[in-house]
């Protein structure tokens, strides 16, 4: 059963696929995201104005990624490799939050 | 050319691009009066509260600065009924920025401190992109560059105000308030107008 469920993780982590967050109108439009162990996030930038991508909250940040997206079509991935948790949020426009958790099954997995 | 001049020619270029027949009809004429009325309320109630914060009045500004929020809540409702409540949450934060960089600004002139008005001032400017940035991701018929120069604009009127107060100087500062209050014709015009054409079915006369 565990071997199992071991080999379910690392399927799901090698074929781990992509998720694409759109940042658009001051928002991740995509505030939540779910994606297994192993997984890239993706961010594409939407508004004509430099964001970040920035690990934590405003209040207590931390240093796992920190990307900027310095006009629309700039991008910035990071891959997530441990299950959790994830708070991100915009360094420029504090109000602009999202998560990723990042899970060792999918929903609905059996 | 004169600030002036030049800003007439930019708002009335923004017009040209943005207005299309429905913009004075049914929805269309509801909205540019919404967004007129709101806008203009706006810099009313920003000097009715820079105005008792600089004259030390602290209840008069508390309730002011209410009304003022009340206001940009009226404003983001106006946004969120053509994009959608999550772009009217998003557009309340933003608008709310500019106002506590306006207290900011305020709060310098109120204690002689340059470095904090500067400051403000930056944050304004930077500001005014931001706001820019929104509007044209919105609405594509919304040039990034045209609508921050508008905001700038905007925010250059009310400070000038906010430096009458300062100085008690009530004839320009109320001078300043009405240039300030019609200035906002210039960015509810070519908004109202923009959306309209991003949406003409909606705004089609009833």
């Amino acid at each position: 059963m565990h071997a199992a469920r071991l080999g379910l993780t690392l399927v799901l982590a090698l074929a781990a696929p992509d998720t694409a967050v759109e940042v658009r109108t001051f928002r991740f439009r995509e505030p939540a995201v779910e994606v297994p162990v192993g997984s890239e996030v993706r961010w594409i930038n939407g508004d004509e104005i430099g964001h970040t991508v920035s690990a934590g909250t405003p209040e207590r940040r931390d240093p796992l990624f920190d990307g900027t997206l310095d006009g629309a079509g700039a991008t910035f991935a990071h891959r997530f490799d441990r299950a959790g948790t994830y708070p991100y949020f915009c360094a420029r426009h504090p109000f602009m939050r999202g998560e990723v958790r990042v899970v060792t099954h999918t929903e609905g997995a059996p | 050319m004169s600030t002036l001049k030049r800003l007439v020619t930019t708002a009335a270029a923004v017009v040209t691009l943005t207005t299309s027949g429905a913009a004075q009809t049914g929805a269309g004429a509801d909205l540019r009066t919404t967004l007129n009325s709101t806008l203009a309320e706006h810099v009313y109630l920003a000097a009715a509260a820079t105005g008792a914060a600089l004259g030390g009045r602290e209840a008069e500004f508390k309730d002011a600065a209410g009304a003022l929020d009340a206001n940009s809540v009226a404003l983001s409702q106006a946004i969120g009924s053509v994009y959608g409540p999550e772009a009217e949450t998003a557009f309340l934060q933003l608008w709310r920025r500019h106002i506590g960089f306006f207290v900011d600004y305020t709060t310098g002139v109120a204690t002689r401190d340059r470095a904090m008005q500067e400051k403000a001032v930056n944050d304004l400017v930077g500001y005014a992109g931001d706001f820019g940035a929104f509007l044209a991701s919105a609405n594509s018929n919304l040039p990034k560059a045209t609508v921050a120069e508008l905001v700038r604009s905007h925010v250059v009127t009310l400070k000038e105000v906010v430096d009458a107060q300062g100085r008690k100087d009530w004839a320009g500062a109320y001078a300043r308030l009405r240039e300030a209050a019609h200035h906002m014709r210039m960015i509810a015009d070519p908004l109202a107008g923009a959306i309209v054409k991003q949406f003409p079915e909606k705004f089609a006369m009833r």
